[in-house]
């Protein structure tokens, strides 16, 4: 009697194969795919045309036509959570702005879906797959490293939904298709706009390089190799880091033997300030030099008086003199999270704004939102942002440096 | 109170009696529910969460054998999935292989690395054993990290190409890649079963029990157990393939320690040394992080909790099998003491 009801089991097994197989239809393009229809997103995720037209005009009443929402994908716990904290109150605090001043966003109410990735490229490859499945989200941003936005790229790609990142500065990240955008500045970039700053100010004979083994800190000394001899300075020595790593007695040593006077530190402030404090113990006279992740106040309170005099490029500054929404902008982000906003937390900030735009014109459509944002020119808080062929913004770098215990602007003027 | 308890464990051995007895019915209507549950109209979000399950059932099943059957508690299995995920992508991204063409040399890439945990451990066990292979572990991490012309180190491995059979690229929007992982899993499984019911199968199971004893009977204890290790090695190196290829970007942070204890965690928690085993405890360690999503900041603790109750409360593993019968030191002989 068993062997009967297995066998009878088992030929409906065969027979629901032989179905799943001949009801299934491939996508028409792998998931490299360029164009939003050749992705063949599920259909479910493109609304009929015709909704496009409704979607701009809110109900006469007033009243919401549902709910749109932007789904960020940061680490909440874990060793880089309060980074992530930071691009979520960042983009809660762009959210509450934009019902502050314009209510409904395209006749929706806006939400934020906020998921923890715990920086793990397998969660943000989990949670890209709840955002895209969910109807209501209209964009994403994060994560909080190039690797771990990465993993998840792909699938945006594929099911055609918008990913704005505010921190992936891998040289490769958008290349995953036409989904996919950076309002951050690219290694190259900021790379360059370091060794400028030092070239000028400082004038060393001899640099050292100090980088986390991480994509970001590969890559930021890849370049830096390749430009830094054709400034007339030479690489005294370069010498990587793994995190968590916290003596970093050889290093140092070998610094000092290569008689380095400026050591570029391409780290997070994590990893860079014990760094600092140790090698301001054996010297007192080597400079540092930072990229856009060093102007973070995290770091004057880690080094103290150790930081004195490092120079660091940043594409944003706080309290700014110059200009007056920037300064509202670190007041408001003060009151709301209760320190002072980095580069890449202003970057959270015009991401949301950005998707919201998008979405108060051409309404809850997807593909009509990437088409949006690609040609899109937004007042942003940290400046006017618009994107390139290969869907990088558009970068300015201010120079700071830390003087007595906090960072000030350098005038540019005087060492051009 | 103890009482309830008492019901419940014996209503617990009841159901697993009743499964034992109807298993020519309930394995083939099990399968079939796994091969139909993809076409409920589930979302790509859920396939997912499938696949991986899939994943760690398989990967589990593979540390099984090491585990379970032959008493080696591995720590390093993590690089075993590292080497097969890493063999697989460079094949694939970089020099255009097929997916399914390079999974013989996933196996023996991955089985390499078997070899060479295997010989110099011949007599390790225990933490001793364990300590080794994380050591392992983290070595194959760093040479992945540091080999940048073959690995391109941190950077990693961007659009690994996902399996293509005769044209049909099997992705989780067509389901392809969750039934190819369903039959890599069910493949396995039957591998492990008529693995373990051979004298292979009998003779690893000698030398968990006691390799000394088993030694004297004339099992070549060294082979044997450098063979699991091969065969372990081998099928977790393939499961890595397939994870790459799910993933469609690796980069040596992907395959850290955290990776080697859930594995374990699945194989404990299932129950060593059982074909059952590995199904549950992926269930429950894959899902249960995913239906905690909204306890926040609490999540992982009461992901903790849940594995400390478990193992205070049944440590042979939820579907383990533990003898009913105590342990007794053979007493000795009446006449020991006078010689």
């Amino acid at each position: 009697m068993k062997k009967i009801i297995s066998i009878i089991i088992c030929l409906a097994l065969c027979l629901t194969f032989a179905a799943a197989c001949a009801g299934e239809k491939p996508p028409a393009d792998d998931n490299k795919g360029n164009t939003p229809a050749d992705n063949n997103p599920p259909a479910d995720n493109n609304p009929p045309e015709d909704n496009k037209d409704d979607t701009n005009t809110p109900p006469d009443d007033g009243s919401s036509k549902g709910v749109v929402k932007i789904g960020v994908f940061v680490p909440l716990t874990g060793d880089r959570a309060y980074q992530g904290e930071r691009t979520k109150a960042a983009a809660e605090l762009a959210v509450q702005d934009w019902k502050d001043t314009h209510g409904l966003c395209g006749g929706y109410e806006v939400e934020l879906a906020i998921y923890d990735d715990k920086n793990s490229p397998e969660e943000a490859a989990s949670i890209a797959e709840i955002l895209v499945s969910d109807e209501d989200v209209m964009g994403a941003m994060g994560s909080q490293s190039s690797s771990t936005t990465m993993s998840a790229t792909p699938v945006f790609q594929e099911y055609g939904l918008v990913c704005l990142s505010n921190t992936s500065s891998h040289t490769d990240y958008t290349k995953t298709g036409n989904y996919i955008f950076r309002n951050n500045c690219i290694n190259a970039q900021e790379a360059e706009a370091s060794i400028e700053m030092v070239q000028k100010i400082i004038g060393p004979k001899t640099v050292g390089i100090f980088y986390s083994m991480n994509d970001w800190g590969v890559n930021v000394y890849n370049y830096m190799t390749e430009v830094i001899p054709k400034t007339g300075m030479t690489i005294g020595a370069a010498e990587p880091v793994a995190d968590n790593t916290d003596d970093f007695g050889t290093t140092i040593a070998n610094f000092r033997a290569a008689g380095c006077e400026v050591i570029f530190v391409a780290a997070t402030p994590d990893i860079s300030s014990p760094f600092i404090n140790q090698y301001r113990a054996l010297d007192s006279e080597v400079q540092f030099s930072g990229f856009i992740n060093s102007y973070d106040e995290q770091l004057i309170t880690l080094t103290g008086k150790n930081c004195e005099g490092m120079l660091v490029p940043a594409t944003w500054f706080n309290w700014s003199e110059l200009d007056q929404r920037q300064y509202d902008f670190t007041k408001e982000y003060y009151d709301y999270y209760g320190e002072e906003p980095t580069s890449l937390a202003v970057q959270a900030y015009d991401c949301v704004g950005m998707m919201l735009d998008a979405i108060d014109h051409v309404g809850k459509d997807r593909a009509a939102i990437r088409d949006y944002i690609e040609s899109i020119e937004y007042d942003g808080v940290q400046c006017v942002l618009t994107f390139n062929e290969t869907r990088d913004a558009s970068k300015t770098f201010a120079w700071a440096k830390v003087e007595n215990g906090k960072f000030v602007q350098v005038d540019r003027s005087q060492y051009e | 109170m103890k009482e309830k308890t008492m019901n419940l464990s014996n209503a617990f051995k009841s159901f697993l009696a009743f499964c034992d007895r109807w298993k020519a019915v309930i394995i083939p209507l099990l399968i079939a529910v796994a091969a139909i549950l993809p076409q409920l109209g589930f979302s790509t979000y859920i396939i997912r969460l499938m696949c991986n399950i899939l994943i760690y059932t398989s990967v589990g099943m593979a540390l099984n054998l090491l585990v379970g059957y032959t008493g080696l508690v591995s720590l390093g299995n993590v690089a075993f999935f590292c080497i097969g995920a890493y063999t697989s992508a460079i094949l694939t991204a970089n020099c255009g292989w097929n997916f399914f063409a390079t999974l013989p040399i996933v196996a023996l890439t991955a089985s390499l690395g078997g070899v060479m945990v295997g010989l110099p451990t011949l007599r390790l066990s225990g933490p001793f054993l364990s300590i080794t292979a994380l050591g392992f572990a983290e070595v194959i991490r760093l040479i992945a990290m540091n080999f940048m012309s073959l690995t391109n180190g941190p950077l990693g491995i961007r659009s690994i190409p996902r399996p293509n059979l005769f044209g049909l690229e099997l992705n989780l929007f067509n389901k392809g890649f969750y039934y190819a992982l369903l039959v890599l899993v069910l493949l396995i499984t039957l591998f492990i079963y008529l693995l373990t019911n051979s004298k292979y199968g009998r003779a690893l199971r000698a030398i968990k029990n006691d390799e000394i004893a088993a030694g004297l009977m004339g099992i070549r204890t060294g082979s044997y157990k450098v063979m699991a290790f091969v065969i372990c090695s081998a099928l977790s190196g393939i499961v890595g393939a397939f994870y790459a290829s799910m993933i469609q970007y690796i980069e040596p942070n992907s395959f850290t320690q955290d990776n080697s204890i859930l594995t374990l965690s699945v194989v404990v928690v299932g129950g060593m040394g059982t074909l059952r085993g590995p199904y549950l405890g992926a269930i429950i360690l894959v899902l249960l992080p995913e239906l905690l999503r909204g306890a926040e900041g609490l999540r992982f603790v009461i992901y903790g909790l849940a594995l400390v109750l478990m193992m205070r409360f049944r440590p042979q593993g939820i579907l383990g099998w533990k003898s009913p019968l105590p342990y007794k030191l053979p007493s000795p002989p009446r006449d020991a003491g006078k010689r």
